[in-house]
């Protein structure tokens, strides 16, 4: 199987006005399709800098990164954002929903700007919402408010899912069922899902692990058998 | 004040310059405009006042109707508190400039007091080009603005009394020349009053030497008081100081009025007394001569009659003449005839007669022949006797002479024979023979003659017989005689009797001639005395129209006496002057507008605020927990958002002040001196107005902030320490119109529901942007309406294009031959003459000057003038035979309604009731309109026509300009004016109006830019993560745009909706308050006025959004990652 995702000696250097500060110094790796990849190192590591130049967010300063045959590296603003609508789904820590729609419309909002949408319903369907989707954000809890972000994100029907710390605000029940969601689907759906945590404990649970500290990868792991969420305590 | 906390907040400010322009900027246009127009009309008053001190403007002017004597100014200078007295002439007079007459007010300029020092130099005047009078014969004239008099300096002009006195009466010349243009505070505005002479109001003014007049009293006595200066005269403190003077000296007018009163009335009655009889007399006169006149016509009748009878006899009578004529001659021709008949048989007998005798004639001839005959053969025999008688004779001759030729020889040589030789022998011989051979031839003469004697006895014969003959034809030539005679008796009596007939014939011919004539004579007898009939009427009209003129006067003189009866000193302040009062108007109308505008200012002033405090205090909320938490003081924390507020509103303010107080007054006072004449504009400070807007614009924002950050003060630190719970999402209305909804894009549902989720937000644009559409469709109205009085007033209402103005006391002839020429010509396609004249309408206390129009022909005066309410201009508003129709501005300004009765008082000071019938749209001047016979019922005079009408032909080229050159030529047309300039005139004025228009769409411009763009600024700095999440789920810049601005397009949008409805309101009231008392403006905003408006409006909605893409582009997406705050 050939590589999915591809980073070359990626580096990315912010510039606050005389100084340099480099978030990343040469980043490799590689990922496979339908991988579940969890990114995990400490705050300030450079694993959110990754996911920002992987989700097209950010450029990065030098390097190289492919993403299913194209050079994302090379792109411009303009096909950024193309690369960020087709290809990629988002979920946020704190879910980043639109407020002043309801949960079946903020998964709308993404899927009236896609190619190949998967269906609304199935989808809420799928995050179990089902009953809730006509709601506000500011009607539904923590958990159920990250899983109509899971399910905005998938209902794009993205190569690749990117998750910021998807269980960071929630509490460890949710937290897991959260977890769980996003493994079911990439098992059930093959879908490629990088998960960026700063929780150790849920590493046993990717395909792959990769370790960042101070803006280098300390290991990258190929677990053989993961474990599923339920197993993991933490 | 180095305090952490007061660094925080100056770095607040610097950090946040979007938003601190948001309050700065509402506050300084809300500032400029509200303080700026609030000052207009203080500076113009301001301005206005020094002017008059600059130039000493009179403090009182005191008139009386029986003028002012040298002893009445003599008093007035005595009266203590008196500064400077100028007695002073006026006279309106009438001069004539090209084609146009325009009236004069002339004024007296006392040439001893000309120095701008000099205390008793009243209204001086300010010289703008050349210099003043110097000398008789000089004036200066009005450096005119809107009226253009077409005079210039050098140009002189000759004044005309315009009135039936003389100009001599008054003025000791009648020709100036112009050396020098002026202004005075004395007239202000181009509208100089009214006058009774020429087209009835004061076109301009001239200033000549005071000795130029000759009047017995003063018209005019200018007063100044002591100490009056330093106070503004468009104050009440100036009034206050004056209170004392004016009751002295109203005073002191009562009693000087009551010693002339009696002495003018006395002379008036007199003269009215005197003029009752003259008309007595007249109409005497007038009477007696009509009948005169009567009888004459009569006289001529009867001898027309007597004409025709003699006529009919002396035809009977010549007739019976010739007739008579006839039988002469018939009876001559008979005794004619007889006399022939007796002359032919005389002539007969005479013939035969003759016929004898010639027979005797011939026989006695034929015997004279034959005796001549026989007669002629004795000749013939006796022939050689003759001959032998001859020579015998001879021979005895010669015989005889040699006798004694010899015997002489022989004698004379007897006597001396030595002398003479002696005969010879041969004479002796002869001389013996000779006296032998007398003897023989002696015998042989004597034989001969006896012989000869036979002869001389036929001769006797015949003699005889020719004797006889000559008796016969003697007697035959007196029979001759006789016969001719007898002839020419004959023809003599034909030619008698031809005569007779010719005399005959010729008589008869004089008859018939003498007859026609006569008749000829009796058809110009009757033409005559028809024309003398026709004549008579005509007299009669004619003079019992003059008698009614004479009627009328009395009835005008005696109510002038009643007039005098009311007279009376006049003690009149500046409030009772023209331009300085109007001036006031134009300055109060000015300060009524000022008064729309504060609440609208400081009501979006508020809510920038309200929403900009809001966001600031959301965003900094757990700042504020952080300080609480610290120990902050909730004051102290609050400090930093009411100083913010304070200290952008204070310098707001005072940008507004500084730009506001001398930009709007400026603009202001100059769109007003298109009206007025007055010097540039002067700035008078105005503290209480700085302090307070100042002071209403800080307390309203800094309240609005302190309303703001006092919900979330009142928390405890550790609830604002936690992210504030999002505001909930609610379904709206229209939701529930699923339909409807179902096919709303999501970026329209979050527009839509984020419409109402912030209502603050919601009113301050709508608010905001209403101001701004309001005050473009305000500014476009004021055009639109300005520019429609010219139109409707010239083209809907007034159909007719000029008016030419008779003469005065025209006859009916003359007025109609006037007419005819106008119709006779091509450039003018009808025309109607009318009564046109100042009147004034009385309603209470209130008095308006209008024009009076009277027409005889309501039915062509339909297509003339467009009487019609504005409201429905289809509806007709017919002229009775009662009441009348007034305009429409009149009506409003004095409250008037249909039914109404008024007091109109007409150009002879006759005030009667009449009923209002109809009220007209109208738009410049005041008007009533009414019918002759309302006319004659209301005064019981005629309305006689003094100005015509005229409606050019349109077809005809330079219908204006022809028309005109051939008008003038008519000395019975006094003037003749077509609108044409008036409409140029106003559409120059209204050209300045863009200056107004211009600073209305900047200022809207500006309201709309502010609240636009703090609206814009709140929305993205609340929805930044919202903004974020949209780029990183890959949302295009433009649909990010597209979802932020829709909101903005549409709240633009219903603020333009509203606002079209309050700029209608601003329009009115803006209109209402700005017009001149004599014109209405159109109240008419045009619908492209409205689109312009808006459009204007989305244009200044669309810059903004293109400003604040930038800010929209440059949001990071990482700021989705944050964490909530």
């Amino acid at each position: 199987m050939s590589e999915f995702i591809e980073f070359r000696d990626v580096r990315k250097v912010y510039k606050m006005g005389e100084v340099e500060i480099p978030a990343l110094d040469g980043v490799s790796f590689q990922i496979k399709k339908g991988e579940f990849v969890v990114i995990a190192g400490a705050s300030g590591a450079g694993k959110s800098t990754i996911l920002n130049i992987l989700g097209g967010m950010d450029t990065c300063t030098s390097g190289e990164i492919m993403v299913d045959g194209e050079e994302v590296s090379k792109m411009d603003a303009r096909q950024l954002t193309t690369y960020r609508r087709y290809d990629i789904g988002f979920v946020f820590q704190f879910y980043n929903l639109v407020q002043n729609l309801t949960a079946r419309e903020n998964v709308e909002l993404a899927v009236q700007i896609c190619k190949n949408p998967l269906d609304v319903d199935q989808t809420i369907e799928a995050v179990g919402l089902r009953e809730r989707r006509n709601n506000f954000p500011s009607q539904l809890s923590g958990g159920e408010q990250q899983r109509v972000a899971i399910a905005r994100a998938l209902a794009k029907n993205p190569k690749l899912l990117l998750c910021d710390e998807p269980t960071g605000a929630l509490d460890y029940q949710t937290g897991k069922s959260i977890l769980k969601l996003l493994q079911d689907t990439c098992r059930q759906q093959q879908m490629t899902v990088i998960v960026i945590t700063h929780n150790l404990a849920l590493t046993p649970m990717g395909d792959k692990v990769i370790r960042v500290k101070s803006g280098k990868i300390r290991s990258i792991e190929v677990n053989e058998h993961p474990k599923p969420v339920e197993q993991i305590e933490w | 004040m180095r305090s952490p906390l007061f660094k925080d907040t100056l770095r607040e400010i610097r950090k946040t310059k979007g938003r601190f322009f948001s309050i700065f900027g509402i506050v300084a246009i809300g500032v400029a405009f509200f303080a700026g127009i609030l000052a207009s009309a203080p500076d113009m008053k301001y301005s206005a006042d020094r002017y008059f001190d600059d130039y000493n403007l009179m403090d009182y002017r005191v008139v009386s109707n029986f003028g002012i004597t040298e002893e009445d100014v003599r008093q007035l200078r005595q009266v203590e508190g008196i500064e400077g007295v100028q007695a002073s002439y006026t006279k309106d007079v009438i001069t004539r400039i090209g084609s146009r007459e325009l009236v004069l007010k002339v004024h007296a300029l006392d040439l001893n007091h000309k120095d701008p020092q000099d205390p008793n130099y009243i209204n001086q005047l300010v010289v703008t080009a050349g210099r003043l009078p110097e000398k008789s014969g000089e004036c200066v004239i009005e450096d005119g603005k809107i009226v253009v008099s077409g005079m210039k300096i050098g140009d002189t002009i000759r004044i005309e009394s315009g009135m039936s006195d003389a100009l001599t009466d008054s003025f000791s010349r009648d020709t100036f020349t112009i050396v020098g243009t002026v202004n005075t505070p004395y007239y202000l505005s181009y509208e100089k009053g009214t006058s009774s002479i020429g087209s009835g109001s004061v076109d301009t003014y001239v200033y000549v030497p005071q000795s130029d007049f000759k009047m017995e009293v003063y018209t005019d006595v200018y007063l100044t008081a002591r100490g009056a200066k330093p106070f503004n005269s468009y104050q009440q403190a100036y009034f206050d100081y004056l209170e004392p003077l004016s009751e002295t000296l109203t005073t002191l007018g009562g009693e000087r009025a009551e010693l002339r009163r009696q002495a003018i009335v006395d002379e008036a009655m007199q003269e009215y007394t005197e003029g009752q009889a003259e008309y007595e007399e007249a109409l005497a006169t007038f009477n007696a001569e009509i009948e005169k006149a009567e009888k004459k016509l009569q006289d001529g009748k009867d001898e027309l009659i007597i004409g025709q009878a003699t006529l009919t006899s002396s035809k009977a009578m010549a007739e019976a003449q010739l007739k008579q004529g006839e039988a002469q001659i018939e009876m001559i021709q008979k005794q004619i005839d007889a006399l022939v008949t007796t002359y032919e048989e005389k002539k007969k007998e005479y013939e035969t007669a003759n016929a004898q005798a010639l027979t005797q004639k011939a026989e006695l001839e034929g015997q004279i022949a034959e005796k001549q005959k026989t007669l002629a053969e004795k000749q013939a025999e006796l022939a050689p006797l003759q001959q032998e008688l001859d020579e015998q004779t001879q021979k005895q001759l010669d015989l005889t002479t040699r006798q004694i030729e010899l015997e002489t020889k022989k004698a004379l040589n007897q006597t001396d024979p030595d002398q003479y030789p002696p005969l010879n022998d041969e004479e002796a011989a002869e001389l013996e023979k000779i006296p032998g051979e007398l003897i023989l031839i002696n015998a042989r003469i004597g034989e001969l003659q006896a012989q000869l004697a036979v002869l001389t006895q036929l001769e006797a014969e015949i003699a005889a017989a020719q004797a006889q003959l000559d008796l016969i034809n003697q007697g035959l030539e007196v029979s001759a005689t006789v016969l001719k005679t007898i002839d020419e008796q004959i023809a003599s009596a034909n030619t008698q009797i031809e005569q007779q007939r010719q005399t005959l014939i010729q008589a008869k011919a004089d008859a018939d001639k003498q007859i026609a004539e006569g008749e000829a004579k009796l058809k110009q007898g009757q033409k005559e005395a028809a024309q003398g009939e026709i004549d008579l009427a005509l007299n009669k009209a004619e003079g019992e129209a003059k008698l009614e003129d004479a009627r009328e006067e009395l009835v005008l003189a005696k109510n002038k006496i009643e007039q005098i009866e009311q007279g009376k000193w006049y003690i009149l302040d500046r409030q009772s002057h023209y331009s300085y009062m109007d001036y006031k108007g134009a300055a109060d109308r000015m300060a009524a507008i000022a008064q729309v505008f504060p609440v609208f200012f400081f009501l979006v002033a508020a809510l920038v605020c309200l929403t900009t405090m809001t966001r600031m205090v959301d965003e900094q909320r757990s700042q504020i927990g952080t300080m609480k938490a610290l120990g902050y003081t909730t004051s102290q924390i609050a400090f930093k958002y009411v100083f913010y507020a304070a200290f952008a509103s204070l310098t707001g303010s005072l940008v507004g002040l500084a730009v506001g107080l001398f930009a709007f007054p400026a603009i202001i006072y100059t769109a007003w001196l298109m009206m007025y004449v007055l010097p540039p504009v002067s700035f008078t400070p105005q503290l209480p107005l700085m302090i307070g807007s100042t002071a209403a614009s800080v307390l309203v924002t800094t309240l609005a902030a302190f309303a703001a950050c006092y919900k979330e003060l009142i928390e405890t630190p550790a609830l604002l320490m936690r992210p504030k719970a999002p505001k909930l999402g609610k379904k709206i209305l229209i939701e529930r119109m699923t339909f409807l909804w179902k096919r709303f894009s999501f970026t329209s549902k979050v527009t839509a529901r984020n419409l109402f989720r912030y209502k603050k937000r919601f009113f301050m644009t709508v608010l905001g942007i209403s101001g701004c559409t309001a005050l473009l469709v305000a500014g476009f109205g004021i055009k639109d309406s300005i520019s429609r009085i010219v139109n409707s007033q010239f083209g809907d209402i007034f159909k007719y294009q000029g008016i030419a103005s008779l003469q005065k006391d025209l006859d009916e002839n003359q007025k109609q031959a006037v007419l005819d020429e106008i119709d006779s010509l091509e450039t003018i396609s009808e025309a109607l003459d009318v009564y046109q004249s100042n009147a004034v309408v009385y309603q209470g206390s209130d008095s308006t000057e209008v024009t009076l129009v009277v027409t005889s022909d309501s039915e062509r005066f339909r297509d003339f003038v467009s009487l019609h309410p504005r409201t429905a201009p289809d509806e007709e508003l017919r002229l009775k035979d009662s009441g009348v129709v007034v305009s429409e501005k009149m009506a409003n300004d004095m409250n008037l309604h249909i039914g109404d009765t008024i007091e109109l008082e007409n150009e002879k000071q006759l005030r009667r009731n009449v009923e209002i019938t109809g009220i007209a749209e109208n738009y410049l001047n005041h008007y009533v309109y009414m019918n002759a016979n309302a006319y004659k019922e209301t005064y019981d005079l005629r309305a006689q026509s003094n100005a015509v009408f005229l409606k050019l032909n349109e077809a005809a080229a330079n219908a204006e300009q022809l028309s005109g050159q051939q008008l003038l030529k008519n000395e019975d047309i006094s003037s003749l004016s077509f609108y044409t300039g008036i409409k140029d005139n106003f559409n120059n004025m209204i050209r300045s109006l863009n200056y107004i228009v211009l600073v209305l769409i900047i200022s809207a411009g500006m309201l709309a830019f502010v609240v636009l763009y703090n609206l814009t600024n709140v929305n993205i700095s609340e929805r930044l993560r919202e903004i974020a999440t949209l780029k990183v789920l890959g949302f295009y810049n433009k649909e990010v745009n597209t979802y932020v601005y829709k909101e903005n397009i549409i709240l633009t949008l219903l603020g333009s909706l509203l606002g079209l409805a309050l700029g209608k309101v601003l329009h009115l009231t803006i209109m209402v308050v700005v017009e001149l008392d004599n014109i209405m403006f159109g109240r008419i905003v045009l619908p492209q006025s409205y689109v312009i408006s808006v459009v204007i409006t989305m244009l200044f909605a669309v810059i903004v959004n293109q400003v604040m893409k930038r800010k929209l582009r440059a949001i990071p997406m990482v700021e989705s990652l944050k964490s909530v705050e």
